[in-house]
């Protein structure tokens, strides 16, 4: 028995693979039967683990999570009310009627986006500030602590104004160009060698200038009220090459969790169902 | 009992004291708990001198929570020499003298306990433990104390603070727009090609797909999706283009068919307007993509928009969609997905993009005003991120005593 299901699943398995070749009625079939089974499969899933013990159990077996409630107690009302706006809903099926559906609509975009503004603000704002708002330097001397930091943040400066105002200022002198490209990219990279050297001292933290210039550019990429020129533009310049680093690496990695899902599906094929793999 | 006792003091005092100590245990009181007869797990414990008990046993209403917890702390006994406690277990009754059932225990290097789980609005009693081995020693019946809800929480004050500034600057903003002020925007290139996507799929005569991802409503994501679907459908019904949204969500399908037959209704073409092209496919993440990877293939849609909350379905989708010709603007906050649609879509909104293009779309003053406040808003944190490095800076360095910016982030 274990065998013609496993035999179904390898050949629905194959058939959907049959899309790599083209639209094909193996696929269409495959197709059709997946989306079908999955929304009934999801009806009862919703009926059973929503419906039924959030509305139809409290409101008519009064019993909630098992517990018995009282006919008319707050419970039962917090129960009830939401039910009758779930109803609401299909009142969209009556065109005469259908505008009653938005209050629930409202009640429920509204509630959902009400809730969400003080765990937002929590996690997304104040935790990331929490987290970012760190030391850029080290604690062994104070005082090349501070040297050292005025000369990274003298070298940060001089890398952004010759890497990307230099460069949105414009020159004609093709030259020039040329030598504001070079002067950058010297400067770029004596900067990064100072600071790698500083910060392989436990003076300076590379990282964490690295993850507030990041973040800044970043953010300035995302702001929207002004032209990205000038130091806005260069900020912007740097949180765009910061966020394509990341995206580069995101890929990568995703690419290689995507392939695992593939050494599933064919691990199914040729150890599940041919045996011909251990 | 007393002759296990009484081995355990003959060992360290010597066999003379042995019926001295005995003597004196038999004179002792005995603990609260045991006066009153009722069996408890804490009365049949070994309660041994020896061992001096948790001193200035303090038992409070936790602050800031929702009920049900109390905070216990003691003390270490300062008499004891150092290791000889190696635990200690809490106590809790309903009643000053009996019932006591143990409820918690900790580490000797840990002088504080959170009692959790309790009735709102009932007294309880507790009695703090000093262990070592299967010696204990009781420190006195402290209560009653009650558990109760909070209204509010101190520890989010600063949230709360962000909220109202945030808030602010979104109602001055919007009143702003409303009056007739001019709001600049950035371009989005992007949203630019919008247009261009809808036209083309106007001249080729073929359908625009819209896809709003699998997230429910509560998505941040969904929402400016479905802000953008209805400008989106305001252009296909000026063009009369057909909008086909195949939905994972049977919530965000109610709330798309209003969206949509709104902007047809707005547009003067409600007659345009087709229930059955805004319909419900199915929850479960790959079926919906073989759905949607069908619906690809058979209509042949000229532009496909990504708009929303997406997950391991975005590549398969997207990379369909180039392979039957299909233009394709996406838009996600989904970071692990955004390397993919950049890498197969023409276009691709990044994060928070997303959320102004609605704003940018529509130019309506109240997103206009919100796209502004967010943007005040973003500015303000910027700021407050550089006060902040530089805070914790000195504040490493020594050069200041504490990090005075520390407490606007701090979280409870």
């Amino acid at each position: 028995m274990t065998f013609i299901w496993t035999t179904i699943g390898a050949l629905l398995t194959l058939s959907i693979y049959s899309f790599l070749y083209k639209d094909n009625p193996f696929y269409k079939f495959a197709e059709h039967l997946v989306v079908g089974v999955s929304a009934g499969y999801y009806l009862v899933i919703y009926y059973f683990n929503f419906i039924h013990p959030n509305v139809f159990s409290p409101v008519f077996l009064l019993r909630m999570g098992g517990e018995p409630i009282g006919f008319g107690s707050f419970l039962w009302w917090m129960a009830l009310i939401p039910g009758l706006l779930g109803i609401l809903l299909y009142a969209r099926f009556f065109p005469k009627f259908a505008w009653v559906g938005r209050w629930a609509l409202g009640v429920y975009v509204g509630g959902y986006a009400g809730l969400g503004i003080s765990p937002v603000m929590q996690a997304r704002v104040i935790e990331q500030l929490r987290a970012n708002a760190v030391s850029v330097a080290g604690v062994e001397d104070p005082f090349a602590a501070m040297t050292n930091l005025a000369l990274g943040v003298v070298i940060f400066a001089a890398m952004t104004y010759l890497l990307i105002v230099k460069r949105n200022l414009g020159t004609k002198n093709l030259l020039a160009k040329i030598g504001v490209l070079l002067v950058s990219a010297v400067m770029g990279y004596a900067g990064w060698w100072v600071l790698s050297l500083i910060s392989s001292t436990g003076v300076v933290s590379l990282t964490n200038i690295l993850l507030v210039v990041g973040l800044l550019g970043t953010l300035s990429y995302f702001f929207f009220s002004m032209k990205h020129k000038g130091l806005l533009g260069g900020l912007a310049r740097v949180g765009i090459a910061f966020l394509m680093v990341g995206f580069g690496a995101s890929f990568g990695y995703t690419v290689m969790s995507r392939v695992s899902l593939l050494i599933g599906r064919v691990s199914f094929l040729l150890h599940d169902w041919l045996h011909l793999i251990d | 009992m007393f002759a296990d006792k009484g081995r355990l003091s003959a060992e360290r005092f010597g066999a003379g004291l042995v019926i001295l100590t005995v003597t004196a245990l038999s004179l002792c009181p005995a603990p609260a708990a045991a006066q009153d007869g009722a069996p408890t797990e804490a009365d049949s414990l070994a309660s041994v001198p020896s061992l001096a008990p948790p001193a200035n046993v303090q038992v409070v209403d936790r602050d800031n929570d929702r009920g049900s917890q109390i905070d216990v702390s003691w003390e270490p006994p300062a008499d004891v020499e150092a290791g000889g406690v190696e635990f200690y277990r809490i106590f809790r009754s309903s009643h000053p003298d009996t019932g006591f059932t143990d409820v918690g225990r900790v580490g000797f290097t840990q002088t504080s306990y959170v009692d959790a789980g309790l009735e709102n609005e009932t007294e309880y009693y507790y009695r703090v433990a000093a262990g070592a081995g299967e010696e204990l020693s009781y420190s006195p019946t402290i209560g009653p104390v009650v558990s109760r809800p909070h209204w509010f929480n101190t520890e989010r004050l600063n949230c709360l603070v962000a909220v109202v500034i945030f808030v602010a600057a979104i109602i001055i903003f919007v009143t702003w727009a409303k009056g007739g002020r001019e709001l600049f925007i950035r371009r989005l290139p992007g949203l630019d090609e919008m247009d261009n996507a809808v036209g083309r799929a106007t001249e080729m005569g073929k359908p625009i797909l819209y896809i709003t991802g699998l997230s429910g409503i509560s998505d941040v994501a969904t929402i400016a999706a479905i802000n953008i679907l209805g400008e989106v459908a305001k252009k296909t019904a000026e063009y009369n283009t057909r909008l086909i949204v195949p939905c994972a969500d049977p919530i965000v399908m109610a709330v798309e068919q209003e969206v949509v037959k709104e902007a047809y209704a707005e547009m003067g073409r409600p007659d345009a307007y087709n229930d059955d092209d805004v319909f419900y496919l199915t929850r479960s993440q790959f079926a919906y993509v073989a759905g949607v990877n069908g619906i690809m293939v058979r209509q042949r849609p000229a532009t496909i928009l990504y708009m929303g909350m997406f997950y391991a379905e975005s590549l398969v989708l997207a990379e369909t969609g180039s392979s039957v010709g299909a233009i394709q603007i996406a838009g996600t906050d989904a970071v692990t997905q955004l390397p993919f649609f950049i890498t197969s879509c023409d276009y691709t909104l990044i994060g928070e993009e997303l959320y102004a293009a609605s704003a940018y779309l529509s130019r309506e003053p109240i997103l206009l005003g919100g796209l502004k406040g967010q943007d005040t808003f973003k500015f303000l944190v910027g700021m407050l991120l550089i006060l902040g490095v530089i805070a914790a800076t000195l504040a490493s360095i020594g050069a200041i005593e504490a990090n005075f910016m520390a407490p606007l982030y701090s979280t409870g």
